[in-house]
């Protein structure tokens, strides 16, 4: 006769195998990275030779002076945008290659409609109103056929240069007039380093500051709800084929209940493991590149906010597929969990700007939330230098490693009997009475 | 052996099974009959453990079946189920390891299962590639695997064809004779009186009816006999009825009258007697009689009704 250890490994064995053989499971291991960075690189490709395309089409601009301030400026003139600077370490090293100098024409009308008109025929792309009261109200107009949702991308650059170039023109020499130009360009933005010390602040590392802390925690609440999904989806299943009754016979509901969350946990943190080691292993040289490291210590905290709060939101889940009556109906009463366990990210700017804000710290105290929040806070202090408190971290995790117990002991008992219960949910009244049955 | 002591359950203020008794001996096959109901699963699922009794005490072997060295009993509910997704050998040797079961002995006795019950050439096909037929008895091999030593088998004969329910009693037969007990809970009285030794019957949670089958059945025989005889027998002392029935005479003797004595009136008249065989009522109508009377269902009493309580109630 094997002992009950024995019977918790033979259980979460089988249910961990059959779990990742599935290949819904594998599909979502490789597809949903797959489609993360395809999608990303093909979108960001796109975006990139779009607005590459733009800036490098000669511009033929229509201008409706009104003010007759640049009645004498030249029409045509060739526009070079400026260096930008580099984040990819890879494109680090090779040499710059000097920035495309872009031809643009402009053409005088002497009325918005006629300039309106040649746009409408597509003799230009641009019509630029200087109005008769710019000097005093600054007020310009851009018309464009442009179908684009935003148009932020879009590069005013040539046109701001040139009206500012020939406002100024013969009041300064050219050396102020290209200061003036690129006023902004050179200044360096000096922020306290994790250490304390003054260091300039860096663009690539602030978008790190959010990437990393958002990537993190929405692994980490993955891998929860995963592990989560997949126990309620088993223990649905075998509700509705009444296997269970036969197996309650062999097992204890304690051992088949630890045997289900060691396994099927296991399979939504190999999941998500994967994804967080070939995330880390693509974009180690990134993070290298921007001084960002991934301290040991997140790790090892994500682990534990995973474990607790894996068996917190597993217990719940469990009973939610004990106590109804198919998958369907499990599944809507799952997603309000769902909900529950990624809602720290509707806040996530005030955690990542704000890690110890009263909103971060209390989200990170209350179980439900704990484990989301505590790790896009020690996430967004990895990046940024701000300290969690460690009384925080131990009440929290603590807070949240009780509830799992307390979960864990309701759930396994709601699990006994309401496996029990064929064809109908009960309601809460019932439930109660499952749980003062001995 | 299956020790069951005034065991009690309560649910909602309503008593589901109410002070219940008996035993199961090692290698005996018993069952155990009511009607939709009555509370067996409830009484079942108490001896499995899987429910606990608000009184009374259920032992196996001497141990309590709630204790940390649980009995090997395996229960085949009436709605069951099986893995679907899995092919037969592993849905079945998971069965084996979960009762203790090494994995290449679960693998082993799998194997013997399914050659015995017929299903070897599918060994690694789904289970829901199986018919109905096939999974039926994938289960019945499920409940069997690993030698259990206590076997609890709700309806197992529904849904096999004649073949199969032949399969079945030899299995059931076999593992008797290996020492299995075996509680058989069905609805098939036919199949009660053919393989069960003793049966306990229980109506809304109260025991009615516990005793060897064919005691059982004698007590609730009334005093009559069928008689096949060449001729027409006559007026007999102790007659009180006299009706041909499919070339037979079925006779109803009166209350004090010996058999005997009427067998010796008949071949007195010169009559040759051919047979005279007590009428024993099938389970099936003491079944219906017990039900429909309501005996045993008093309140407070403890044990199942005596034998003129129930010919009080017109249970003959």
């Amino acid at each position: 006769m094997s002992r009950p250890t024995n019977k918790v490994l033979i259980i979460a064995r089988r249910e961990y195998l059959t779990t990742v053989r599935r290949k819904a499971f594998v599909f979502t291991l490789l597809l949903t990275p797959a489609i993360f960075f395809f999608g990303g690189i093909v979108s960001t490709r796109l975006q990139i030779n779009q607005a590459l395309a733009k800036l490098n089409e000669t511009r033929i601009v229509a201008v409706v002076d009104s003010s007759g301030l640049y009645a004498g400026a030249p029409l045509t003139f060739g526009y070079t945008p400026p260096v930008e600077p580099i984040f990819d370490p890879r494109q680090a090293n090779k040499p710059v290659a000097a920035p495309k100098t872009v031809p643009v024409f402009m053409r005088r009308y002497t009325d918005q409609k006629t300039a309106l008109d040649s746009l409408e025929a597509g003799n230009v792309k641009t019509v630029l109103v200087v109005s008769s009261d710019f000097l005093s109200s600054g007020r310009l107009r851009v018309y464009e056929k442009d179908t684009r949702a935003f148009t932020s991308s879009t590069d005013y650059r040539p046109l701001t240069n040139w009206l500012s170039r020939n406002l100024l023109s013969g009041l300064t020499d050219s050396l102020r007039m290209e200061r003036t130009l690129w006023m902004g360009r050179s200044l360096d933005y000096y922020t306290k380093d994790r250490d304390g010390r003054w260091a300039i602040k860096d663009d690539a590392k602030e978008m790190a500051g959010f990437l990393l802390p958002f990537a993190i925690a929405f692994m980490l609440a993955m891998a929860i709800i995963s592990g989560g999904q997949y126990l309620l989806q088993g223990v649905s299943e075998e509700k509705e084929s009444r296997i269970l009754e036969s197996m309650l016979c062999s097992v204890t509901p304690t051992e088949l209940l630890a045997g289900k969350m060691l396994g099927l946990g296991g399979a939504g943190l190999t999941l998500v493991g994967t994804w967080i080691l070939a995330g880390l292993y693509s974009s180690a040289s990134v993070l290298s590149f921007i001084h960002v490291s991934v301290p040991a210590s997140l790790l090892a905290y994500g682990l534990l906010y995973f474990l607790c709060g894996y068996i917190f939101y597993a217990s719940i889940m469990m009973s939610v597929g004990a106590l109804t009556s198919n998958l369907r109906e499990a599944t809507q009463f799952s997603g309000y969990l769902t909900i529950l366990n990624v809602c720290p990210f509707w806040a996530m700017v005030v955690f990542i700007n704000t890690p110890n804000s009263p909103l971060a710290v209390a989200m990170s105290l209350f179980p439900p939330t704990a484990a989301t929040s505590m790790m896009l806070r020690l996430s967004a202090s990895a990046v940024s230098g701000a300290v969690i408190p460690p009384w925080q971290i131990a009440t929290s995790l603590a807070l949240l490693a009780g509830s799992g117990v307390v979960t864990l002991m309701l759930g396994s008992k709601l699990f006994r009997l309401g496996m029990l219960l064929y064809g109908k949910t009960p309601n809460l009244p019932e439930i109660m009475r499952i749980l003062r049955q001995p | 052996m299956l020790q069951v002591r005034n065991v009690r359950k309560v649910y909602d203020g309503r008593t589901v099974v109410n002070d219940v008794n008996f035993e199961v001996a090692a290698g005996e096959i018993f069952a155990l009959l009511g009607p939709n109901g009555a509370g067996k699963t409830t009484l079942i699922r108490m001896i499995t453990d899987i429910v606990r009794p608000d009184g009374g005490t259920i032992a196996f072997g001497g141990k309590s079946v709630a204790g940390p060295q649980r009995p090997r009993m395996a229960y085949l509910p009436e709605e069951r189920g099986l893995y679907k997704k899995v092919p037969v050998m592993d849905a079945l040797a998971y069965f084996g390891e979960l009762k203790g079961l090494s994995h290449a002995d679960a693998r082993r006795e799998a194997i013997e299962l399914l050659e015995e019950f017929g299903l070897a050439a599918w060994t690694k096909k789904q289970v829901a590639a199986l018919s109905k037929g096939m999974q039926q008895k994938l289960q019945l091999c499920s409940a069997l695997i690993g030698r259990p030593e206590l076997l609890i088998l709700d309806e197992p004969f529904t849904g096999l064809d004649p073949i199969n329910v032949q399969l079945l009693e030899d299995v059931l037969r076999r593992r008797r004779g290996e020492g299995t007990t075996v509680l058989l809970s069905t609805h098939q009285m036919n199949k009660v009186e053919e393989q069960c030794d003793r049966a306990l019957m229980i109506n809304r949670g109260h025991m009615v009816l516990y005793g060897a089958v064919g005691e059982i059945r004698r007590q609730h025989a009334a005093n009559e006999f069928l008689l096949t005889a060449d001729g027409t027998p006559r007026n007999v002392a102790g007659v009180k009825t006299l009706v041909a029935e499919n070339g037979h005479w079925r006779m109803a003797l009166e209350k004090a009258a010996h058999p005997a004595s009427v067998l010796r009136g008949l071949l007195d008249q010169g009559l040759a007697v051919r047979a005279f065989v007590p009428v024993v009522p099938p389970l099936e109508d003491i079944f219906v009689q017990v039900v429909q009377t309501g005996v045993g269902l008093d309140q407070g009493r403890s044990g199942p009704p005596t034998l003129d309580e129930l010919h009080a109630a017109g249970v003959r």
